[in-house]
């Protein structure tokens, strides 16, 4: 995740909020789709390999702009397979390379990059103050315009305090950092911590909509965006667990480490034409 | 340590659970499985079908009522009345909601509530799983909710639901007084609930390293779960059935099904402890070591009355909180471990050089109590050892080291002090000399020679004293000036004579003793004991009150009781001439003052309490009856007050003066009173006897707490009438936190009590309010009867109830009236008549008025609306205590005005306390507030000032602006505060205007 190290505003999300209420009532049901799976990582292997280097880069460092307060690394104590299907990344309490927190930010730069299509990962996520997983797509063309020219899709994002509640955001030019488009999914009568559940976007050149397991909770129209579209080009897929960070605060004396966020799969489908 | 205690509070039988569980087993195994109900309603306008309200013993037994009035949702609630400290009819409000049948709520995940109380207080304890049998095998709660005065909800997670198959205890609580004050907690929508967002638990493990010997039996303390309940910690306590306990090495240590580990054999294993089938602790590491001499019998059984005990920790009473029972101060090598000697919980320190257990969160009162108590078991060598035991009071601020902290420490040795052997040590608490106050307890320290050491059955006790205590120090001094005392005994005074302090009709013996140098007189084998100066009476028509200091080593619980009586041989001086008098006081435990043990007290009373002592010219005879055994005695005198406050009126109370047409008269001379069937009901708290006060009928209560006057048997209809008037007088004092509270209650149109249609309203009146509570004079309690807010019927008015910390009232001229007085103006103020020219007016119809930005600033304390009076505009201040008016956008330059004008109607009592103040602001040259030159005046006016505060007419003030001396300067007059404290409260105001 890019943002600013300005706190998010409470107001602006709320009117925010009020302006994507009323962007989504004039929306209409979303159409069925025949998809075509293009790319997939079901994290299949034995328990204690990494990650499919053919799939998956990592950004080994810290802050991130956010203030984030772990260090990721590609060590398989952060990442790698549990042996039952799943790719688990684990933030971990430990002092390493002046930090005091680790954790694994993995991406497929370089590797996979695509345009339009439903991107979708089944994942269970951890919990406790101070973690933000996090599952969202980034301009493959960042390293030409930077951010936020190059768009951010943010498909997951999560805060360990509040367990029951997923975010979906956009952060383009005029609408980044503190000031996304935005909008929040709250799980009726249960948790994200305690069982897999879906999280997808389906973008095309019309509207980008965001899923909770096939419930839509959000669409968002060219037109809608306080600011320029920087969504038609292609961009690259993010995983990651942050421990603190301007998001979500840092962690308390009752968060309990290790924590773990399950990835089952990662899949990417395009339109059947 | 801390939680263990508060688990020992829900349910003291928990131990009993092993052979309750295998029994409920076999009789399950051969019954078909019941169809359980799965209602999740517990409380949402009523109890759920079926469910039982079961007090705890030993609580408050009526704490429950359905409140109509109260509630989050629907029709009602469930309010709990928790007691104050020292409240007879229970020490604290608990019980438990049964469904006798059982229910099943493996469905559910938690019990949700909404709650408030009164004040912001802990409610001590709340969950579910106690079914009031002492047999209950899955009590869960939490603990210390601090619940704040408006509603919120409030969710208990169920540990493992899918034990819950055949619950019977739906809801359970425990509450008692906060800060010594009672309150009350309501409770609505009580439900068990899916919630789904209950996840991650977690067990408290109070040992998470555990070494114990080969052969012992140690608590793993396991006492309950946290849960993330939306994002939030949540704990709750929980029995040990619902917990699986595993061990990773049973040739190492075993685990039973309550958490507890016992030693096999020499070397390390872990314990795994599961919640249905997940983990909730398995980092809890056990050490066993060789076998060492230790305990093989429990400590004996304590045998004391649980209601006499205060108890720290055994397993014989419920115990209190204890913070903690190893507080790891500095330089402390100690080491505490919960174990089990055949059962029963003992504490193991180890490597013991001194241990602080400190309770000082939940201080403990032992000023009841006579004895601290502790057994103790060592295997280290004791001929030359010594054993310690500290006790530390933090005094009335109940703070460390704030100054009135105290303490004492005893030393134990040889032959007092053996080795493997349980030592009773059984401490009268006089014995710690240092500890002057014992109210406030806060920390136990144990030190000396011995090393390891067993501890067992930690309490205090209230016993029987042998062997005599005797007062640390002398009674206090008495400081009344002697030219106002008569004393019978006192150092501090010349004496009269006093033939004998132990008359031969008497039974009771007396000895001249001294009290760290002073004269006492000590009593022992006490019944009844004569005090005779009959050969020279005491005249002590001139004395107000009756003094006498006592001290006893012996128990003062109640029913122990002390009584004086004094007796006056009457004109003819002689005993039993038909003309004595006399009368008797009894004290206890629970009386002003308090009998206590082992500290003076000093009993200090008007003499207008000796209610039968009708004369006093000729005293002749004290008689003291007394249950403690032992009483020392000194400074007995009569004396005279400070002569301002006499004990009974001599003036009648004023003649009312309203018409009788418009009267309904209770009692009065001056009326026809109307039946009146009592005017101490047998239920109430209060004697009265009907007395004459200058020839006037006038009704005299003695020791009131409350009374009762009814007239059920013809109520009155009091809808024509507007005022309740009634006086009254004491020679009680009046300071805070006195107060005269007076009660009126109407049976409804049912004409019955309690047809559920009843209303009612109490006011109460104290030093502060309109009327002011005063000793020594008539208060003439005038109040319209709106004022009775929740009396919303008059048709059948039925009772009045009195309730006063003041034990003696004189009431005269009890009635209801007509004022037909008007509560607005029935005319418009006068309207002013100055040209124009000369005036700057803020509001009247007379004039062109300036912009004034509020007539109620937002930082005021009033009300404001604009009414029409008789077609002319005018403001109305309800609710006053203080208004802002302000004209800041546009100040005022008053430089040519000479006056303030400004009109005023009350309808509000204006006799003193009430005051109406007028202040002006002018924000000086800057025209800013506060910019270093404002200047202001405030003017007072009450019920003597001019122009004086009257009710029911219109006032003007026309104040020459000169009496404003602050208000140097006058260009930019920016505000004016109106302050009406206590009173009046509703005021019309208009005709506000500067003027030349």
């Amino acid at each position: 995740m890019i943002r600013n190290k300005i706190l998010r505003n409470k107001i602006v999300l709320m009117i925010a909020a009020i302006f994507l209420l009323a962007a989504c009532s004039s929306s209409s049901e979303p159409d069925e789709m025949e998809w075509e799976l293009v790319w997939e990582d079901n994290f299949d292997g034995p328990a204690g390999q990494s990650p499919d280097p053919a799939k998956w880069g990592f950004d080994i460092g810290t802050d991130w702009g956010n203030a984030q307060l772990e260090y990721d690394t590609d060590r398989p104590e952060n990442a790698s397979l549990d042996g039952q299907g799943n790719l688990a990344i684990v933030a971990r309490a430990e002092s390493f390379q002046g930090r005091n927190y680790t954790s694994a930010r993995m991406l497929t730069k370089d590797l996979f990059e695509t345009t339009y299509g439903r991107f979708e990962a089944r994942m269970q996520l951890p919990w406790g103050q101070g973690m933000w997983p996090a599952f969202w797509l980034l301009g493959a063309n960042i390293d030409d315009v930077g951010w936020p020219d190059c768009g951010e899709i943010d498909i997951m994002e999560y805060r360990g305090q509040e367990p029951s509640k997923i975010h979906g955001s956009l952060h383009g030019p005029g609408y980044s950092g503190g000031n996304p488009v935005t909008r929040s999914y709250d799980l009726p009568n249960a948790r994200f911590d305690t069982g897999f559940h879906v999280f997808a976007v389906e973008w095309s050149a019309e509207t980008i909509r965001w899923f909770v397991n096939d419930t839509i909770y959000q669409t968002v129209r060219p037109a809608e965006v306080p600011g320029e579209w920087v969504y038609d080009h292609p961009f690259f897929i993010i995983v990651n667990l942050a421990v603190g960070g301007n998001y979500v605060g840092p962690p308390n004396a009752s968060t309990v480490f290790p924590q773990t966020m399950l990835v089952d799969y990662v899949r990417v489908y395009k339109a059947a034409q | 340590m801390t939680v263990k205690n508060l688990l020992r509070l829900i349910n003291a039988l928990l131990i009993a659970l092993v052979i309750g569980f295998v029994g409920c087993e076999r009789e399950l195994d051969m019954l078909e499985p019941a169809a359980f109900p799965t209602t999740g309603d517990v409380f949402i306008d009523g109890f759920s079908g079926g469910l039982d309200y079961q007090a705890f013993s030993n609580t408050k037994l009526d704490a429950i009522t359905i409140d109509p009035d109260e509630k989050f949702s629907g029709e009602s609630s469930m309010r709990i009345t928790v007691p104050s400290e020292g409240d007879p009819s229970g020490f604290f409000s608990g019980g438990a909601l049964v469904a006798p049948g059982g229910r099943n709520l493996s469905g559910y995940d938690a019990l949700t509530f909404w709650a408030r109380a009164s004040i912001g207080a802990p409610l001590g304890l709340v969950g579910f799983g106690n079914d009031n049998s002492g047999a209950s095998l899955y009590p869960a709660a939490r603990t210390d909710i601090v619940l704040t005065t408006t509603w919120q909800k409030y969710v208990i997670p169920i540990p493992d639901a899918a034990k819950l198959t055949a619950e019977k205890g739906m809801f359970q609580f425990s509450v008692g007084a906060f800060e010594g004050a009672g309150f009350n907690v309501w409770f609505d929508e009580i439900q068990f609930e899916r919630l789904g967002t209950i996840a991650q638990p977690r067990a408290i493990v109070t040992s998470p390293a555990i070494t114990g010997e080969v052969g012992e039996t140690i608590s793993a303390g396991v006492t309950g779960v946290i849960y993330d309940v939306n994002g939030s910690d949540v704990t709750v306590l929980a029995a040990p059935a619902y917990f699986t306990f595993g061990s990773s090495d049973e040739s190492v240590a075993t685990i039973d099904a309550q958490g507890n580990v016992v030693g096999v054999g020499v070397g390390t294993a872990e314990i795994t402890v599961r919640l249905g089938a997940a983990i909730v602790a398995n980092n809890i590491s056990v050490n066993v070591v060789p076998a060492a001499p230790r305990p093989t019998t429990t400590a004996p059984t304590p045998t004391a009355d649980p209601a006499d005990v205060i108890s720290m920790f055994s397993n014989a009473y419920n115990n209190v909180l204890i913070d903690t029972w190893d507080t790891g101060w500095e330089f402390s090598t100690a080491d505490v471990q919960d174990i089990l000697v055949s059962g029963d919980d003992v504490k193991k320190y180890t490597n013991l050089n001194f241990v602080g257990i400190e309770f000082a969160s939940q201080t403990i009162n032992a000023s009841e109590m006579t004895h601290f108590h502790l057994d103790i078991w060592t295997p280290d060598p004791t001929a030359a050892a010594a054993f310690k035991v500290l006790l530390v009071d933090f005094g009335a601020n109940n703070v460390f080291d704030g100054g009135d902290d105290s303490s004492h420490e005893l030393t134990f040795t040889s032959p007092q002090l053996t080795t493997e052997n349980w030592i009773s040590l059984d401490i009268p608490l006089s014995n710690f000399t240092g500890l002057v106050n014992r109210a406030n307890l806060a920390q136990l320290v144990l030190s000396g020679d011995l090393s390891t050491v067993y501890v067992d059955n930690v309490y205090f006790y209230e016993g029987e004293v042998t062997g005599g205590g005797e007062p640390a120090e002398a009674a206090p001094t008495p400081t009344v000036d002697p030219a106002d005392v008569i004393s019978l005994f006192s150092n501090a005074y010349t004496n009269v004579t006093v033939d004998t302090w132990s008359a031969e009709w008497d039974n009771a013996d007396v000895a001249d003793v001294q009290v760290f140098g002073n004269d006492t007189k000590l009593y022992t084998n006490m019944v009844f004991a004569g005090v005779e100066f009959t050969s020279q009476t005491v005249d002590a028509t001139a004395m107000t009150h009756f003094h006498m200091d006592v001290w006893t080593p012996d128990p003062t619980a109640l029913p122990a009781t002390f009584k004086v009586k004094l007796v006056d041989f009457g004109a003819d001086g002689a005993f039993d001439g038909g003309d004595d008098v006399e009368h008797e006081l009894t004290f206890d435990a629970s009386t002003n003052p308090a009998l206590a043990t082992g500290s003076w007290v000093g009993i200090d009373v008007p003499l207008s309490d000796f209610v039968g002592l009708t004369t006093r010219a000729n005293m002749a005879q004290m008689i003291l009856s007394s249950d403690p055994g032992s009483v020392y005695v000194d400074n007995v005198y009569f004396y005279t007050g400070d002569g301002n406050t006499p004990t009974e009126p001599t003036e009648a109370a004023p003649a009312p003066t309203e018409a009788a047409a418009d009267v309904i008269s209770l009692f009065s001379n001056a009326y026809t009173n109307v039946t009146v069937d009592t005017w101490s009901a047998e239920w109430d708290d209060a004697d009265v006897a009907d007395v004459q006060v200058v020839g006037d009928d006038t009704k005299l209560y003695t020791n009131l707490v409350f009374a009762g006057v009814e007239f059920t048997s013809q109520t009155i209809d009091v809808t024509g009438m507007t005022h309740f008037s009634m006086d009254i007088w004491t020679p009680s004092s009046t300071a805070p936190p006195a107060s005269f509270r007076l009660k009126l209650v109407d049976f409804g149109p049912d004409g019955a009590f309690d047809g559920g249609d009843d209303t009612e309203h109490e006011i109460t009146l104290d030093e502060t309010t309109i009327p002011a509570i005063s000793s020594g004079s008539w208060i003439s309690i005038d109040i319209p009867l709106t004022d009775f807010v929740n009396l919303t019927t008059r048709e059948h008015m039925a009772q009045m109830i009195i309730s006063s910390e003041l034990s003696t009232i004189y009431v005269d001229n009890v009635y209801f009236y007509n004022s037909n007085m008007a509560t607005e103006p029935g005319e418009a103020a006068p309207t002013p008549t100055l040209p124009a020219a000369d005036v700057i007016s803020l509001f009247s119809n007379a004039y062109t008025n300036v912009t004034v930005d509020t007539w109620s600033a937002e930082w005021d304390n009033a009300d404001v609306a604009d009414v029409q009076v008789v077609g002319d505009d005018t403001k109305l201040y309800t609710s006053m205590v203080f208004a802002g008016i302000e004209f800041t956008s546009q100040t005022i330059d008053a430089t040519a005005m000479t006056h303030f004008h400004m009109n005023v109607w009350t309808p509000d009592p204006s006799a003193l306390p009430a005051v109406f103040k007028v202040k002006l602001v002018d924000f000086g040259a800057d025209g800013a507030f506060d910019g270093g030159d404002d200047a202001e005046h405030e003017l007072t006016f009450d019920a003597n000032s001019t122009p004086a505060l009257v009710t029911g007419q219109w006032i003007t003030f026309d104040i020459p602006l000169a009496d404003f001396t602050g208000l140097v300067t006058r260009g930019h007059l920016a505000q004016i505060v109106i302050v009406a404290d206590p009173g009046p409260n509703t005021v019309y105001i208009d005709n506000v205007l500067l003027h030349q």
